[in-house]
């Protein structure tokens, strides 16, 4: 087993660890935290392959920002140590059997995958030529200019979409 | 190794005899790497943390100038060893811990604060043949830790169990991820003018430095990254006469050492960053013959800007929260956004002229937009309303009635 | 495998440790005599956090929102800097017009009044 391959192991499981814990804990604001732990672990798996940009953009969005707002929302509500129903709903039994068979059916299914076989493309680009490609990609009338523009438009969506809904309007008139 | 070599470069010469000594024992070429990855970061985390010390006393030496009092200076001449004493008494006294903590954000946040701070030592250039790692999107990575800060400050607040920690702590993050706005795009246009993320790239592409092309940005980058770092005039987390300490209220002994280390440290650290992106980094005379310069340049660079900040800390009174926000997004975030977008039109516009003429283009725009900014906030300033109270109104301290006798309104 | 994020790793390793080390000593060469009254919350009366009696404004979700579209609008700029000396002028006008975009839909939010704190 080579040092790689030990490091992606022990990534691997702190990653699906802190993800049971995020949904089976109790208080929510330890979830928020198990779910930072989730998301570095992700961002170690992506600089492992070597997309650092991503793993930067992972830490930089989704911990400094995405994390910060959960845990701001999860301040907002109350009651966020004294919920006291059981974690299972009644169908929990079936529910088990059900995913362990899908899960033994996909493990045997993909054990017969010849691409686990074959060897990664070494991308071996230490310099800017990925994020370059990405950036060339994005404002390219060929390539992604479109998408690019309608990813504005979504996050203009989400901007007013989430200032209207969380804007409380007798403040407003206020003012 | 002779003579010459070990002058000019004395860290490269003694990394490369590790090197050949490893390899003389057997180990192979990556273990060695690894161990001296491993020696050179422990030795920088060590020296980054050590040298708070030397910077705490400074600062306090000159913030007590700049109050036309002395600094610390009975412990040992000048002072000089009122940090070690500090530092020992903050080693022995108690860890006092309320009841109710959460133990988990309690303990660690003091740990991802400071940790937050040193990563950033790992990604800059110290001089032009000592790049451990040229991490190829080093400015998101800036960014990014920044991030795990405000995360640290928010498990501060709410591991202590304190209504007053959480709401300073509240606070502190909102003004956090808020200044982090300006500061990313207008290190946008650093990268665009060397075309490559990686701080090495960004410190080579500097012939001129950036600071000559880029002075708005430069100043807005500066503003931003001080109250990034939390320090007067936007230090209203830690107001000692408001917020009772603020979100490290519940914390003794070492733990709130470490709160304090690691806001000294940050504001060194802002001044590295900002000297390597704006002002060349290790660049200057004699470079090539004798590398280790490099490092001199780019601890001279940074302590100026270093003593800028320090200079505007003791001299500015602190702005209240709506007002910091207000500077945030009702200034900085508009004029920078407004700034990226002229800079990238204009510098593509002139881009078959020649480097120069683009560097110029960008220049002029960054003045105008200087001056532009300036007019609109003395206009506001002029039209600033004065509140009624009751049937009097308040007169407001405004700098042309100063002088004058009768205190009229306005 | 040397991977430009190994000294990054060992960095963040370091600096997560040195810390903890330096903590745990003073741990250790500390005096421990806790009674009631030390420990006590500041400023009693704040124990339970089940009631959160804090006024939590609605403007810190504000601000983390518009701060989460704008750092999602930085990250998509970045590729697009890096890529600027190979990009034509009509490419640099796009970019113009998505920065626009969101930058009127600024402008909805700051006329609102959700930018006041």
């Amino acid at each position: 087993m080579s040092v790689q391959q030990l490091i992606f192991l022990s990534l691997a499981i702190v990653t699906i660890f802190s993800a049971i814990m995020v949904v089976s804990l109790r208080n929510l604001l330890h979830s928020a935290l198990w779910l930072v732990l989730t998301l570095l672990g992700v961002a170690s798996l992506f600089a492992l392959l070597e997309a650092s940009f991503f793993a930067a953009v992972q830490i930089l969005v989704y911990i400094g920002a995405i994390a910060i707002l959960l845990i701001f929302a999860v301040m907002l509500t109350h009651n966020i140590m004294s919920v006291s129903d059981s974690q299972t709903n009644r169908g929990w039994g079936i529910a088990i059997v059900l995913v362990s068979i899908i899960l033994i059916a996909l493990i045997s299914q993909l054990s017969t995958w010849e691409g686990f076989n074959t060897a990664l493309i070494n991308l071996n680009s230490p310099g800017q030529e990925t994020v370059l490609s990405l950036g060339k990609g994005l404002v390219d009338p060929q390539g992604y200019a479109l998408p690019f523009e309608t990813a504005s438009v979504l996050l203009l969506a989400a901007l007013l979409g989430g200032v209207y809904i969380a804007f409380d309007k007798r403040i407003e008139k206020k003012s | 190794m002779d003579f010459f070599d070990f002058i000019s470069d004395p860290i490269l010469a003694i990394s490369k005899w590790l090197f050949e000594l490893l390899n003389g024992w057997g180990v192979t070429a990556d273990w060695s790497n690894f161990i001296l990855y491993f020696i050179g970061a422990a030795l920088l985390g060590t020296s980054a943390l050590l040298l708070t010390l030397i910077f705490i006393w400074a600062e306090r030496k000159i913030i007590g100038r700049l109050q036309d009092r002395y600094g610390p200076n009975q412990v040992g001449p000048w002072g000089i060893f009122q940090s070690v004493a500090d530092m020992v008494k903050i080693f022995i006294k108690e860890h006092i811990i309320p009841y109710g903590v959460d133990p988990v954000p309690y303990h660690l946040a003091p740990i991802i604060i400071v940790a937050s701070v040193l990563i950033v030592w790992a990604i800059i250039p110290f001089s032009n043949s000592l790049t451990e790692t040229n991490l190829n999107v080093a400015v998101i990575f800036l960014l990014a830790v920044g991030g795990i800060g405000e995360l640290g400050i928010m498990m501060a607040g709410w591991g202590s169990n304190n209504k007053y920690a959480l709401i300073s702590a509240f606070r502190a993050s909102a003004q956090m991820i808020s200044y982090e706005i300006p500061m990313a795009i207008v290190l946008l246009i650093p990268v665009l003018l060397s075309s490559s993320m990686a701080m090495d790239d960004i410190v080579n592409a500097q012939k001129m430095p950036f600071i000559l092309i880029l002075l708005f940005g430069a100043l807005i980058f500066f503003i931003a990254s001080i109250a990034e770092n939390g320090r007067a005039p936007f230090d209203l987390a830690e107001a000692e006469s408001e917020l009772v300490a603020g979100f490290n209220i519940e914390y003794s002994g070492l733990k709130f050492g470490m709160f304090y280390v690691a806001d000294f440290l940050r504001a060194f650290t802002s001044a590295l960053i900002f000297s390597t992106i704006f002002l060349g980094g290790w660049r200057g005379p004699g470079v090539e013959t004798f590398p280790i310069l490099g490092g001199l340049y780019l601890t001279l660079k940074s302590l100026v800007i270093w003593f800028l900040g320090v200079w505007i800390r003791g001299s500015f009174p602190r702005y209240r929260i709506d007002q910091m926000m207000n500077i945030n997004w009702k200034f900085l975030t508009p004029v920078s956004l407004a700034l990226f977008m002229l800079a990238i039109f204009f510098g593509k516009l002139f881009e078959n002229y020649g480097q120069n003429i683009q560097y110029l283009s960008i220049l002029i725009i960054n003045l105008g937009l200087f001056f532009i900014s300036l007019k609109l906030i003395n206009r506001k300033e002029d039209n600033l309303e004065i509140p009624e109270i009751g049937l009097r109104s308040r007169p407001v301290a405004k700098p042309d009635n100063l002088f004058s006798k009768d205190i009229s309104r306005g | 495998m040397l991977n430009q994020w190994l000294y990054i790793a060992i960095f963040v390793a370091i600096s997560i440790l040195l810390p903890t080390i330096a903590i745990f000593l003073a741990r250790v060469l500390s005096p421990k005599k806790p009674n009631k009254i030390k420990n006590s919350v500041y400023e009693c009366g704040m124990e339970t956090f089940d009631k959160t009696w804090i006024q939590f404004r609605i403007q810190y979700y504000l601000f983390a929102l518009v701060f989460l579209i704008f750092d999602v609008e930085t990250v998509f700029l970045y590729p697009i800097a890096v890529a600027y000396n190979q990009i034509s002028l009509f490419m640099v006008i796009e970019t113009i017009i998505f920065i626009s975009i969101l930058f009127i839909g600024f402008l909805y939010v700051w006329r609102k009044g959700a930018l006041n704190w």
